[in-house]
């Protein structure tokens, strides 16, 4: 049994090898790590039939302690445009951060901000308020 | 990075939620075999298959300080691998690079009966989807959780299926 047990990891090794890029990406997803940020989970995901083909909104609700995050994403194709509030409403410095990198963008004294080009994919949102602490909310698919 | 195999996985997680990057890094290296497999098995193509498990290891640097049961951090890895795929199945898919050739084997393969492993792999490619999923998993070392998360199927059904389809390879192998 252990010899074809070796055997079957050797097939599936030639076949189908996982990429040594998912290593090293997942090794590099510890330096997200966030420990002392408010988390903001996603609560709702209102997406309409054909959100983003006919011009429609997906609206997403994110919630932690005492935090909320409302967000509307449009656009289709390679890039989305995010409109959103935070809440309750503060300054802050907003990072949008996606596989390839991040978008930096501000969010206003009435908790609005506005981010065009963001990359499909996965996103999450990094919010650093005027105290220093911060909030992220968790991945999404956009 | 010296690998202590001794180390819990609730060890580990607990050393990783406190920054401990290694510890990290010795989750990754532990279960990554077994996500790809999962991705690969329900059927993503490589390049959404590597987002699937890239976004699951996002998920657990978020969670990792708030798991209910650090010890079982592989069947919560798979589960959340399970729902990315599904998520990904309905998208359009990226522009993907081309399936790449087999790899020409390397040294540490010398070794083996090269023969007697070209079967296996011929016996893999003529089999149904669902087993070659099953066997995947095996050789990726997935415990019973791993798989039942990985598959959302009963555990009391995977020794039964992997018997079945262990019985078919040895079949395939002539034996």
């Amino acid at each position: 049994m252990n010899e074809l047990l070796d055997l079957l990891q050797q097939a599936f090794e030639q076949l189908d090898p996982v990429p040594a890029s998912v290593y090293t990406e997942a090794m590099g997803a510890f330096a997200w790590r966030n420990p002392d940020a408010a988390f903001a989970e996603l609560v709702a995901d209102a997406q309409p039939a054909g959100a983003g083909l006919r011009g429609e909104s997906r609206l997403l609700s994110f919630s932690g302690t005492g935090v909320g995050v409302e967000l509307e994403v449009s656009g289709h194709g390679p890039h989305r445009e995010l409109v959103g509030r935070l809440a309750p409403a503060a300054p802050a410095e907003l990072s949008v951060r996606h596989r390839g990198g991040e978008l930096v963008a501000e969010v206003d004294p009435a908790g609005h901000f506005l981010v065009p080009e963001v990359p499909a994919g996965l996103v999450m949102l990094v919010f650093r308020l005027a105290d220093a602490s911060s909030i992220v909310t968790s991945w999404v698919r956009l | 990075m010296v690998r202590d195999v001794n180390v819990t996985a609730g060890e580990l997680v607990a050393r990783a939620g406190k920054g401990d990057g290694s510890a990290w890094d010795e989750l990754v290296a532990r279960h990554t075999g077994l996500l790809w497999s999962i991705a690969r098995s329900s059927g993503l193509p490589r390049a959404a298959a590597e987002d699937a498990v890239q976004a699951t290891w996002l998920r657990l640097v978020q969670r990792i300080d708030t798991l209910w049961e650090p010890e079982s951090v592989g069947s919560w890895l798979a589960t959340v691998c399970r729902n990315e795929c599904h998520s990904l199945r309905g998208l359009p898919l990226p522009a993907t690079a081309p399936e790449p050739a087999d790899p020409s084997p390397g040294p540490e393969d010398v070794c083996v009966d090269r023969d007697r492993l070209a079967r296996v792999v011929a016996a893999l490619q003529a089999m149904p989807d669902r087993c070659r999923g099953v066997l995947r998993l095996l050789a990726a070392s997935a415990s019973y959780t791993e798989v039942s998360a990985a598959l959302n199927v009963p555990m009391g059904s995977i020794g039964p299926t992997r018997a079945r389809c262990l019985r078919r390879l040895r079949g395939a192998l002539g034996e």
